[in-house]
């Protein structure tokens, strides 16, 4: 008798094995990461296979981009109704074009979608007349290499290549910016901060190791 | 430090906590009508959920209409957020079932088959450079089912939990581990077949 129980559980190896990639982001809890390590000190064929996990993943995370929400956003919003009231209403369905506020019963059908169809209208010609605005100010980009000529921006950025997504999401987060352009050739972006914030959030951003540079942009006229 | 992290590839607990709290804040406030949180929400879900469902549905045209369905079921079912998930987790499981949705309306087979992993095509001459890598993972991929492409999106690029994972998936974890492992195969016999090909 050994006293080892035989079971049809899955062996270290091929628990570990299994556990690898997410070894690699960072997202096993401390008895498993504690597992793998420990099987890693004794198993080549893993310590090879974690090794190619880290190039993959390192290739797959390298290819990305930030595309700016706001024209989805700005699609979006005529569709947003008071959510209290919406959630009692049945036949509010997801596309539901009704004019905000206005109760379900009020109106017929065709009212209700001809003024969505009216506020669409209104909604769009208000954006046109805004974009003057949006696009007025101009600015130097990373020595104008590929910097977008027309996006209103208040500091040019460049991530480290490997930056995942949600930790470059955090960093603009924390320093209250918006992605307003990019990426250009230089693979630099254009972030917009609030008012009287510029100076606070180049510190937030460049104390992040992530990012590679924070600079500001010049936005007092033409070249 | 961590074997096997990449720099800066994943948060640290007490910077989690944080984000889900800030996130959570902005739900309750979305419940509560406000236009200006949902806003704030979206603009922070856009990137990533518009990389995950480019991925996973490959239908950039469909993908705008998928992600604001999505988030129109956020600013909807807000107040029924219990916080038993994290916020990411359930944004993305609204994300996901739209965009199964959205591949069942494509008529696309949803579920593994494996002779889709079968066909590796051979690339152009060359040095196999990190760009070059990159597309081969991407084209590799593109090629797998719709729930593996889901499960390797959410691990590599989002950096989820395998827990998370099946959260999302409505699955059992160990049916994630085992979608992982076929991809992870595949992903591998492609590589080395592609390596194969430039010597």
């Amino acid at each position: 008798m050994t006293g080892r129980i035989l079971s049809f559980a899955k062996s270290p190896h091929q628990s570990a094995q299994e556990l690898l990639p997410w070894f690699l982001n960072g997202t096993l809890d401390a008895d498993e990461s504690a597992q793998v390590e420990q099987h890693l000190h004794t198993c080549a064929a893993c310590r090879s296979e974690l090794q190619c996990l880290r190039e993959l993943q390192l290739a797959y995370v390298q290819d990305h981009f930030t595309p700016a929400a706001e024209a989805a956003l700005n699609r979006l919003l005529p569709q947003l109704q008071p959510t209290a009231p919406a959630a009692s209403r049945p036949g509010f369905g997801l596309r539901a074009l009704a004019g905000a506020g206005a109760p379900a019963g009020l109106f017929p059908g065709w009212i209700r979608i001809a003024l969505a169809a009216q506020f669409g209208v209104i909604f769009a010609l208000g954006w046109a007349v805004l974009q003057p605005d949006r696009t007025a100010s101009q600015f130097h980009v990373l020595s104008q290499a590929g910097a977008p000529a027309h996006a209103r921006g208040d500091v040019a950025i460049v991530f480290d290549p490997a930056a995942p997504q949600r930790e470059v999401e955090r960093i603009l987060r924390r320093a209250d910016a918006r992605v307003v352009d990019g990426p250009t050739a230089s693979n630099s972006f254009v972030l917009a901060v609030p008012d009287g914030q510029l100076q606070s959030a180049l510190n937030a951003l460049r104390s992040e190791p992530l990012v590679t540079l924070a600079a500001p942009l010049e936005t007092t006229g033409s070249p | 430090m961590r074997q096997g992290r990449i720099s800066g590839a994943a948060p640290d607990a007490r910077r989690g906590q944080d984000e889900s709290a800030d996130e959570t804040a902005l739900l309750q406030r979305i419940s509560a009508g406000d236009r200006r949180a949902f806003e704030a929400l979206y603009r922070g879900y856009y990137p990533r959920l518009t990389r995950f469902l480019e991925r996973v549905i490959r239908r950039p045209h469909a993908v705008e209409e998928v992600l604001n369905d999505a988030m129109l079921v956020v600013w909807r079912k807000a107040a029924s957020f219990n916080g038993r998930s994290k916020v990411s987790t359930w944004i993305f499981s609204i994300a996901y079932r739209k965009a199964l949705k959205a591949i069942k309306r494509f008529d696309e087979p949803v579920e593994a088959d494996e002779a889709l992993f079968e066909s590796t095509e051979p690339g152009p001459e060359g040095q196999l450079m990190q760009r070059q890598l990159a597309e081969l993972l991407v084209s590799e991929i593109g090629r797998m089912s719709f729930e593996h492409r889901t499960v390797i999106e959410l691990t590599y690029y989002h950096g989820c939990a395998y827990r998370e994972i099946a959260d999302i998936m409505a699955c059992p974890v160990d049916t994630v581990k085992t979608r992982m492992f076929h991809a992870r195969r595949r992903l591998r016999q492609a590589l080395s077949d592609r390596k194969e090909d430039l010597q």
